[in-house]
């Protein structure tokens, strides 16, 4: 298969990925994982917080009770989850190797920040790359932001899907 | 004495067939997913070819949601906790 121009990870025939992320893109997800790791441990700041909704997603919509057992439950495991990946992508962060494992953790966490990002800027499907028309400068910024780890999310994706 | 009934009959406790009624996981649709990352969960997660995959992610996107696992209440949960790993919003409850 040819390999793509603009592509940012190849698959080896070793079965690691290849990284060829630009520094200065890298010196942004490095910066945003930093406030990422912040919003993860707010504790029990973050239930409160509606731009955390998405972090604690419900598991029984028509079932209080169960629901709430669920979060007991299963709520740290979700957190330490996202930690586990937090702490892999920062750990690899300048490779220019990773394994599938690695690359997961690349994954999970750009999709988690975009999750944050996205639920605070109050994405909706229609918007585009710099938001809704009247937005002010933070709100482009953060759109703008939102929408490229949109991108270099597909191209962690496009290299799993292509094999 | 009273006489043993031919047949045995159970109460009524309205539980029996709450319990045995199977739980549906639910994927919803929502604004920030891509569709091809939706796509490769439900590959990673569920191992469903690519054609499968791609047609529960359109469902998910054109009808606002889908059903990807049908399963015990436990083995449902444990697909809700994965698929809440990986950012997607699901949802679990039991089959109609």
């Amino acid at each position: 298969m040819p390999r793509r121009s603009n592509q940012l990870f190849t698959k080896t025939h070793k079965g690691t990925y290849r990284c060829e992320v630009p520094d200065g893109f890298l010196d942004v997800v490095a910066h945003v994982a930093v406030q990422y790791r912040q919003e993860l441990t707010k504790g029990v700041e973050s239930l409160m917080d509606p731009g955390h909704r998405r972090l604690h997603p419900t598991a029984y919509h028509d079932d209080p009770q169960r629901d709430a057992e669920y979060h007991s439950l299963m709520g740290d495991e979700l957190l330490a989850s996202r930690l586990h990946a937090l702490d892999e992508t920062e750990a690899t962060l300048r490779s220019d190797s990773l394994t599938l494992a690695q690359l997961t953790s690349w994954m999970l966490t750009v999709n988690g920040i975009r999750l944050l990002l996205g639920t605070r800027l109050d994405v909706t499907e229609e918007d585009g790359f710099e938001g809704p028309p009247d937005a002010d400068e933070a709100t482009i910024e953060g759109f703008k932001l939102y929408w490229a780890l949109g991108e270099f999310l597909e191209h962690i994706v496009a290299v799993q899907l292509d094999n | 004495m009273a006489t043993a009934p031919d047949v045995l009959e159970r109460p009524d406790t309205g539980t029996e067939t709450t319990t045995d009624r199977p739980w549906i996981v639910l994927v919803w649709n929502d604004p920030i997913n891509t569709m091809s990352y939706v796509v490769l969960v439900f590959r990673k997660l569920f191992g469903f070819s690519m054609e499968k995959a791609t047609e529960l992610m359109m469902d998910v996107h054109e009808k606002g949601r889908a059903v990807v696992a049908n399963d015990t209440r436990e083995k449902a949960e444990m697909h809700v906790f994965r698929l809440h790993e990986h950012g997607l919003w699901a949802t679990m409850q039991q089959d109609d």
